[in-house]
């Protein structure tokens, strides 16, 4: 996909990126955005469609400990990429402790914004130790809640950062 | 909806350049994407071919040269926000990326495409006015340097050329004494298009008196701009609230004799007025007490 060769216009693009802690090769079609392939192919369901130009935060996925809008992003562009979405957050049929702070606090309503708080809320834990409320706020301020309960909300990423510690060394997708 | 196109992501600057050459004119290139995969998606863009410059690795540095930063054009506001050049060198600048959208938009968002998309509501674009920025563009074979200001022709509308990219951004440093401040104003803190939006720098001599007074004024023009004859009212004056306030009401007052009165006029006087007088207190006010 590097080179310039435009003879003829391309159909599909072979994308090779690690998704979840695993290494994957999917063939995609360049005008597909990540949050389609993630859905589609990959039936990662748990990435949301909200308003699909970048501002409502629900598409949220991390890319090499980023939180970005996967509708904003090419699927070509994660080749390469160590991509993590909300999928990844459960290991062994055990929850995050971003996911069970949230159930904790109540912070779940309707559920189609969760998926990308939980993700805004862990690519911040995995880069700042117990961060203060405005870096929490700064945080999650891309990710909007229709059901309003952003009080619930924020107090659910302080309780994580308080959980994040002894009880989740070992947390593999921390690794 | 989105139309079919060719993704190609280049390893090299020149490679690029090739690419535009032959296929300059059907060609959208995407750094950060926040603008174009809009555009794409709306429909406004249809081009034949996507071409990703995020990872040219020439674009990626910040460069440090004497007098002078060059900046990479891919580098992301998150990346540009978190680096020890930026952070003692560029207070305003980095106080405007840190205003831009949310995140999500500032970890892919460059500042090379907030010039080229050359919006008049650029958060970036009046601090780095103020640092007589220069852009450096190239094309195969060639290259070109342009001040930001002659380079922003009106809204959303440039001197680039289909086969031109912009590699890097060249920002003067300031020297002691200087200060400077960005302010704007939105609807919501995040996610919000700036309604107004200024930067001002400046510095007092010895005896307390403005002896450098630099102003850029963003949203309210069809491109953000320097308010040259404020800037010269000011110098040689001592920074007094009756001639702060004086400047702020003239910044106000050349808008609007600019763009005319309009139906915003009465909500937009006041609040230009009061958002360069916040500019002016935190340049000239606190440091004349220091």
């Amino acid at each position: 996909m590097n080179r310039l060769t435009l003879q003829e216009d391309q159909t599909n693009l072979e994308i090779h990126f690690c998704l979840n802690g695993s290494e994957i090769r999917l063939s995609i079609k360049p005008w597909e955005t990540a949050l389609d392939i993630l859905r589609n192919q990959s039936g990662l369901t748990g990435v949301k469609e909200g308003c699909g130009i970048g501002e409502c935060g629900a598409c949220t996925i991390i890319i090499d400990g980023k939180a970005v809008n996967s509708c904003l992003i090419l699927a070509a562009q994660l080749d390469g990429r160590k991509v993590e979405t909300v999928e990844g957050l459960e290991v062994n049929g055990k929850m995050h402790f971003i996911q069970q702070a949230f159930l904790d606090k109540g912070a779940v309503q309707c559920g189609f914004c969760t998926p990308g708080m939980l993700m805004s809320a862990k690519a911040l834990l995995d880069k700042v130790e117990n961060p203060s409320t405005d870096k929490i706020v700064e945080a999650m301020t891309g990710n909007l809640c229709r059901c309003a309960g952003y009080v619930q909300i924020l107090e659910a990423v302080k309780e994580a950062a308080c959980m994040k510690g002894p009880v989740n060394k070992d947390d593999v997708t921390n690794s | 909806m989105r139309g079919h196109f060719n993704y190609l992501r280049p390893d090299c600057v020149t490679e690029c350049l090739d690419i535009l050459d032959q296929h300059g004119t059907e060609t959208a290139i995407l750094a950060g994407g926040t603008d174009v995969m809009i555009s794409l998606r709306t429909g406004v863009k249809k081009p034949r071919i996507i071409l990703d410059i995020s990872r040219l690795p020439e674009t990626r540095l910040v460069e440090p040269h004497g007098e002078t930063v060059r900046v990479g054009s891919t580098l992301t506001y998150s990346e540009l926000i978190d680096h020890p050049v930026i952070r003692q060198e560029f207070p305003a600048l980095r106080t405007a990326m840190g205003c831009v959208g949310s995140l999500q938009i500032r970890n892919v968002g460059t500042l090379g495409g907030n010039i080229a998309n050359s919006s008049p509501a650029a958060d970036s674009i009046p601090p780095m006015m103020l640092r007589d920025a220069e852009i450096i563009i190239q094309k195969k074979g060639s290259s070109r340097i342009q001040k930001l200001e002659k380079l922003i022709v009106g809204a959303y509308s440039n001197t680039l050329e289909s086969d031109e990219l912009i590699t890097g951004i060249i920002l003067r440093k300031i020297k002691k004494g200087y200060r400077e401040s960005y302010q704007r104003i939105g609807r919501r803190k995040s996610l919000s298009i700036a309604r107004i939006n200024a930067a001002i720098l400046g510095r007092l001599n010895d005896s307390g008196v403005i002896e450098d007074a630099r102003i850029s004024v963003g949203s309210v023009a069809p491109s953000p701009m320097r308010m040259t004859n404020v800037e010269s009212h000011l110098k040689g004056r001592k920074p007094e609230l009756k001639t702060i306030l004086e400047a702020s009401r003239m910044i106000a007052q050349e808008i609007i004799d600019l763009v005319g009165v309009r139906h915003s006029t009465e909500y937009k006087q006041p609040a230009i007025t009061g958002l360069a007088l916040k500019c002016l207190e935190d340049v000239f006010l606190d440091s004349s007490v220091n």
